[in-house]
């Protein structure tokens, strides 16, 4: 069989990104610009700022992406774009680079979900995994567990009804003075700190929910910071650090868990930025080995954002046929 | 020499193939769409209008701004696909400039001018001599009392152009006594086809800078707050 060669374009927030990828399991190149530098300087990602550098980047990135795979322009079956979650501006700045290229070179467009994406990074890394299974996606922007029931084929078994995740630990590590983004520092400082030095609360809501909140534990620490300081007292940002991440951990993994068995899938994924966090990786290996079930995450570098993990993801609407016309648009809020 | 024009940095959006000095399709969209979804669409349906192919195609003018950021980011990034993907050199074009094309055989002071919030406008004066537009300020925002200031240093007439022209119309009207004229009601609007022809005598490269004119709000807060541009190491 023919190989398939897809040249995909990331821009959703604030990592300019172009990859190319073969059968869906293969990098041939994936340059990720990271404007991260930039925006720590204000705490948080600046829309119009992170637009303004993908405009300046994007045509440099794909050059050099192209060039790394080895390939030329005729060995390009289509273009593939994250269409959406992300920064409306953002967004378009990819989208309508990919859609001016593939109308010239005249081939297909595919519009890719960016949390369909980080569930694909998945197989970049593992060759052999195949759904069906259960997946976890944490990042700064979402909070899902899903049943995959075939490639791009998805079932919301729970979500977020406030924070998700990773916003609720940017804004802890804010308040403990750490940079943007926080979750890196959180992971690092709760390494030397005593995890069961402070009790914060566990969100289960309803018995059998899947959904998440996360807005009762981030106030739970402010509140705990804002007394501690009434008091005169200073506080061990380690232990705080190490306390709130127990408490997170605690219910993302009794939660994945409960899903798969529920669902009666052997394997979990968990894809996101936060699947980055070394905690959550090392209690959610050792308490689905209890159960006899499987845990994958992809490597550091394929959590965050990059356009790897959206060229994945289009090759298997390419072998449907799901493309994308001229009039397409960028979805800020695209569900998945 | 065939051109395609484009332009999504206002209200607007355009797409035009001109060749030569002959404008062979334009398209214009004027309402609440959005360019995203439009632009695309439209250069190809000027294609097919001319039964053409890129491939034909020797070079790419599209506007810069000033206008609105997204809109500048559109037109641009369509220009660099069409451009990368056909190996087809690119001039970068002010919309201000662009606009004042528009009025081409106007004999006075030819202003064009964008709404930029915060009592603000885009403009820029030109004028034609000899047939050629003259440029004789940059793109700036400035208020619309530093505007009156300015005109008045001017005896010719005055054209107020551009898509917000008539906004400020009877403000500037009432506060100058010299001849003050407001630009056709489809001659303000950037035209693509104006977008085309003012690349003309430019030279055509690789690299378009966009022309925001305006730092983002949120570099501006940076500066006064630390005294230094944030992209200052
Ligand atoms: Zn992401």
């Amino acid at each position: 069989m023919k190989d398939i060669i897809i040249l995909a374009i990331e821009t959703s927030c604030d990592e300019t990104s172009v990859a190319v990828i073969k059968n869906g399991r293969e990098i041939l190149s994936n340059v990720v610009y990271t404007q991260i530098d930039l925006h720590k300087k204000f705490g948080g990602v600046v829309p119009e700022i992170a637009s303004r550098k993908h405009i300046e980047k994007i045509d440099l990135i794909f050059t050099q992406s192209l060039e790394e795979s080895g390939l030329n322009f005729s060995d390009l079956d289509a273009i593939a774009v994250t269409y959406g979650p992300g920064l409306v501006g953002a967004l378009l700045v990819g989208m309508s680079y990919a859609k001016a290229l593939a109308f010239g070179l005249g081939i297909p467009l595919i519009p890719v979900n960016h949390i369909d994406g980080h569930i694909a990074a998945n197989y970049l890394a593992f060759p052999d995994l195949k759904p069906p299974y259960i997946a976890l996606i944490v990042s700064g922007g979402h909070t899902h567990i899903i049943d995959v029931l075939d490639y791009g084929e998805y079932e919301v078994l729970g979500r977020t009804r406030d924070d998700a995740v990773g916003e609720a630990f940017d804004k802890v590590a804010r308040t403990l003075g750490f940079p943007y983004p926080g979750g890196p520092y959180i992971d690092k400082a709760a390494k030397d700190g005593n995890k069961e030095a402070i009790k914060f609360p566990r969100t289960y809501l309803e018995k059998d929910s899947f959904d998440f909140s996360f807005s009762g534990i981030k106030s739970a620490v402010l509140n705990y910071l804002n007394s501690m300081k009434m008091k005169g007292i200073e506080i061990n940002a380690n232990d705080v650090a190490a306390s709130f991440q127990e408490a997170v951990v605690d219910v993302l993994v009794e939660k994945i868990i409960k899903a798969s068995l529920k669902m009666n899938h052997k394997e979990i994924i968990i894809a996101g930025g936060v699947a980055a966090n070394s905690h959550l990786r090392k209690r959610l290996k050792e308490e689905a080995e209890i159960h006899y079930l499987d845990v994958f995450y992809p490597p550091m570098s394929l959590c965050t954002d990059n356009a790897a993990m959206i060229g994945a993801a289009a090759y298997y609407q390419f072998k449907k046929g799901i493309f994308a016309n001229l009039d397409l648009n960028s979805v800020p809020n695209l569900k998945l | 020499m065939k051109i395609l024009g484009i332009d999504a940095s206002t209200q607007t959006a355009g797409v035009a193939i001109i060749e030569d000095e002959v404008l062979k399709s334009e398209i214009v969209i004027n309402n609440d769409i959005t360019h995203s979804q439009k632009l695309m669409v439209i250069i190809d349906q000027v294609f097919k209008n001319l039964d053409m192919t890129l491939d034909e195609i020797d070079g790419i003018a599209v506007t810069i701004g000033p206008g609105s950021f997204t809109g500048v980011r559109i037109g641009m990034a369509t220009a660099l696909g069409l451009s990368r993907a056909k190996d087809i050199p690119m001039a970068g074009i002010s919309t201000l400039e662009a606009l004042a094309m528009n009025n081409k055989g106007f004999n006075g002071i030819i202003c064009p001018m964008q709404d930029a919030r915060r009592d603000q406008i885009y403009t820029a004066f030109f004028k034609f001599e000899n047939d050629e537009l003259i440029r004789l300020t940059p793109d700036m925002a400035i208020s619309i009392d530093e505007f009156i200031d300015r005109i008045e240093k001017y005896d010719e007439s005055i054209l107020l152009a551009g898509p917000d022209a008539d906004k400020f119309y009877d403000r500037i009207k009432a506060m100058n006594n010299s001849d003050i004229q407001l630009v056709a009601f489809n001659l303000g609007i950037p035209r693509p086809s104006s977008v085309a022809y003012v690349s003309r005598n430019r030279e055509f490269g690789k690299i378009i800078k966009p022309n925001y004119v305006r730092k983002s709000q949120a570099e501006t807060s940076y500066e006064e707050i630390h005294g230094k541009s944030v992209f200052d190491d």
